[in-house]
């Protein structure tokens, strides 16, 4: 137990635990409303759509780059599946096609950085706003409401229980998980991050690797559109819109380093619940949602803060 | 030559954690010496001279310069007073001037504030003429040679007016006449009057250019000889502390006949490299000679696949191969040992055994994922051949010493199990021991069959272990001699063009 508090990473983590715990208490005692499991579910509902974005995006970070379009290939994927659907196209194969297309949506990105070398920031960038482009001019501008009531039933039906959400995005972050730890691609992400040209000179074909993290962050972006358009029952042009900073904070809160080569799932998990809980503990409260978006602000410093000084 | 002592350095110590760096050293430097500070990798002699530069300080010990004590808060401190560093790795900025990067921090401005980039240029310019430059202060940094910003590193040393000048490694990345370039301008700040510390892994020099010589040891100080009063053996037992035995890694027996690879009128993208054809033998050590630049270093990569061919066919046993990527030449069997170990050879950021395991992470799957007892174990074995220290390969691969971050190259490279091994420079800044481990082992890779490609720029090097040795000048192929009968000067007249 002794060395396993020395490793860096195992007491990073247990550190972030701790402000998640402490932030629940503290709205625990400020209000009675907090501590239940109603409550708790409803956070990791809304906490779904991001937790799903923001995987993707550890992945990307990890790897050294960033991928900003993902609030925009969300957008796109969920008005194709919407408008497919509204055209008759059954929900399960409608739900492929927008997941298939929004891993191509995010390969795309990965092609254009790996294959070109171009910078990930601009690369993602341009698609941002491309991708939102596409969007706004298939649909006019306009939601897309009414495209399958037994899409929507299906995606609410277990709201009882376990909502669909929580089990999707718990699901996805899991598998992300054991990809990381367990199999070659996790190990080859941290390579790349760590130095790629060493990684290319192991035998890895890295560019190959980039274009499969892109991809599977196209991938999570559309897995959140389906959520979306289950919760919303509508899809809308302007959806997603700053979603990729939530993701990143996410990221950095559990610990990635936008530098590359380091950065966990547990810790993403855990970064979208400290954001989530923040959010719904203040609401609880009657705070205004400016001091919401300031608090968050705050947060995501004290974490870049204590990373620094823990790292050296 | 026999000055007054213008420094003395008595009873520093300096410990960091659990290591103790420097212990009790002491160290005296006359005016107008050349002062060689030798050790191997570990020995102190970098913490010895951060201290001395103002980078650290010591934790007990007095620096004197004269009859004066002094300390040095931080490196401008140490520059105000006269002595100046100049850094193993560069560090100047690429994208901007010479004259700009010599006057960092410095600028000479005018009237209102703005840089007189006029008065800087040409006082840089007086510095780069002092030491024979043939550039002009105005050029962008990054277009220069490494050896040419070398001069800028010292150059600026100039503008300081200094008094002490320490040396770290400078010979490291330049080619043979760089060097006698270096030594002419080292000699020349002799003569001014200036004192210069020079620290070098590489024994000829030393007996080329210094007068007296400092050995280091685990921290400790051993002696101070005159250099004229020692020989190499000498030298080197001080180092290491043991007689590391024969110099000699030829084999007896001549080579076998059967050809691994053939090389047919390879040429490289941008004609880095033109027309090159040569073959490989099983269990042979084919060296490859020339001065840097001459397309050695792309040759190799370009064999290896991390680089793209132009024109021209690779076969492996008689048969054809098409390598695109790395990949495709391990899976052929063959592997490269980069040039540049802390930019290509590892991720600073993983363990150790996650850099061994990383070029063959199929080996460790078992139902479907990685079973990490198993990478462990198999690169505690690897690990342990190389003899790699410290033992524990969960230390990240950064935090060893430069010697040790190269047998986890090494181990990584075997890892593929190759039949081919091309090491590029496999010996770059590493302590006289590692060396001659590393020359063990490839001698003893050549016996088990293996066939080996060998750049240095080390020319004794290659001398050394070379059953063979083709030479190339500005990347073409000059000339191909016999490793055991062929002398140094015969390797150099190919070199330079034949």
């Amino acid at each position: 137990m002794k060395t396993l508090l020395k490793n860096p990473n195992v007491s990073r983590k247990l550190g972030i635990i701790g402000s998640l715990l402490v932030l629940m208490i503290v709205f625990t005692v400020l209000t009675n409303k907090f501590f239940s499991i109603g409550n708790f579910l409803n956070i990791l509902q809304q906490a779904a759509i991001n937790l799903c974005v923001a995987v993707g995006m550890t992945y990307v970070i990890i790897t050294g780059g960033i991928d900003l379009s993902v609030g925009s290939v969300m957008a796109l994927s969920g008005m194709i599946m919407a408008m497919t659907m509204e055209s008759g196209f059954p929900p399960v194969l409608a739900v492929f096609l927008g997941l298939a297309l929004g891993a191509c949506f995010g390969s795309l990105n990965g092609v254009l950085i790996a294959r070109l070398q171009l910078q990930p920031f601009l690369v993602t960038l341009g698609t941002m706003s491309a991708y939102r482009g596409i969007t706004l001019i298939i649909s006019n501008g306009l939601p897309v409401r009414g495209f399958s009531s037994a899409y929507v039933n299906f995606m609410n039906s277990l709201n009882k229980v376990i909502p669909l959400p929580i089990i999707l995005s718990l699901i996805l972050a899991l598998c992300a998980l054991f990809v990381l730890r367990y199999f070659k691609f996790g190990q080859y992400l941290f390579a790349v991050g760590g130095n790629e040209e060493a990684t290319r000179l192991s035998g890895i074909n890295t560019s190959l690797m980039k274009i499969a993290t892109y991809g599977f962050s196209g991938f999570c972006s559309a897995l959140a559109a389906v959520i979306f358009l289950g919760r919303l029952g509508a899809a809308d042009p302007q959806a997603g819109n700053g979603y990729e900073m939530n993701a990143i904070a996410a990221s950095a809160i559990g610990g990635a380093s936008l530098a590359g080569g380091k950065g966990s799932i547990v810790g993403t998990i855990i970064g979208c619940l400290i954001l989530q809980t923040l959010n719904n503990g203040l609401t609880l409260l009657n705070v205004q949602s400016f001091y919401q978006t300031f608090a968050i602000g705050v947060i995501v410093l004290i974490a870049t803060i204590i990373d620094r000084y823990s790292s050296k | 030559m026999s000055g007054e002592y213008i420094l003395r350095m008595e009873n520093i110590s300096k410990r960091f954690g659990a290591v103790q760096a420097l212990d009790n050293v002491h160290f005296e430097l006359k005016q107008g010496e050349i002062h060689a500070l030798v050790g191997e990798n570990g020995a102190g002699k970098s913490t010895f001279l951060n201290i001395l530069s103002g980078a650290y300080t010591q934790d007990s010990g007095r620096i004197l310069l004269g009859e004066e004590q002094v300390t040095f808060k931080n490196p401008l401190a140490a520059k105000a007073r006269g002595i100046v560093k100049v850094h193993q790795e560069l560090q100047l900025i690429p994208e901007i001037s010479v004259a700009q990067n010599m006057f960092l921090g410095k600028e000479l401005t005018g009237k209102f504030g703005t840089l007189s980039y006029g008065d800087m240029e040409k006082q840089a310019d007086v510095m780069l003429r002092k030491l024979n430059a043939e550039f002009p202060s105005s050029v962008i940094t990054k277009t220069l040679s490494t050896a040419q910003q070398q001069m800028v590193e010292i150059a600026k040393a100039l503008l300081y007016d200094f008094t002490v000048l320490a040396l770290d490694e400078p010979t490291a990345s330049l080619t043979t006449r760089e060097i006698d370039e270096l030594f002419k301008i080292v000699k020349e700040l002799k003569r001014q009057g200036k004192s210069i510390i020079y620290i070098s892994h590489r024994m000829d020099e030393i007996f080329e250019l210094c007068d007296r010589c400092t050995v280091f040891r685990d921290g400790q100080y051993i002696d101070t000889v005159q250099v004229s009063d020692v020989d190499k053996g000498q030298l080197v037992q001080m180092m290491v502390g043991r007689d590391i035995g024969s110099e000699n890694y030829h084999k007896d027996e001549p080579v076998s006949e059967e050809v691994v690879l053939e090389i047919n009128d390879l040429s490289g993208e941008n004609g880095r490299f033109e027309h090159v054809s040569f073959s490989l033998r099983k269990g042979e050590i084919l060296g490859l000679a020339g001065l840097v630049g001459a397309g050695r270093t792309e040759l190799v990569r370009a064999i290896f696949g991390a680089d793209r061919i132009a024109s021209g066919t690779i076969k492996l046993k008689g048969q054809t191969v098409a390598i695109r990527q790395p990949k495709d030449a391990i899976n052929c069997g063959i592997m490269l040992i980069p040039e540049d170990r802390k930019l290509q050879g590892f991720v600073p950021g993983l363990t150790n055994t996650a850099n061994v395991g990383l070029s063959r992470l199929d080996r460790y799957i078992s139902h479907f994922v990685i079973n990490f007892k198993k990478m462990e174990q198999h690169v505690k074995s690897l690990t342990r051949q190389l003899d790699v220290h410290p033992e524990d390969n969960s230390l990240q691969t950064r935090q060893l010493s430069g010697g040790n971050q190269q047998k986890v190259v090494v181990a990584k490279a075997l890892n593929v199990e190759p039949d081919i091994l091309i090491l590029d420079e496999p010996t770059r800044g590493i302590d006289v021991n590692a060396k001659h481990e590393i020359y063990e082992l490839i001698r003893r890779l050549a016996d088990e069959g293996k066939s080996i490609i060998l750049i240095s720029s080390e020319l004794t090097e290659v001398l050394k272990l070379s059953d063979r040795i083709i030479i190339m000048y500005e990347g073409k192929m000059t000339g191909e001699v016999d490793g055991r009968t062929t002398t140094e000067d015969e390797v150099m007249h190919y070199a330079v063009g034949g």
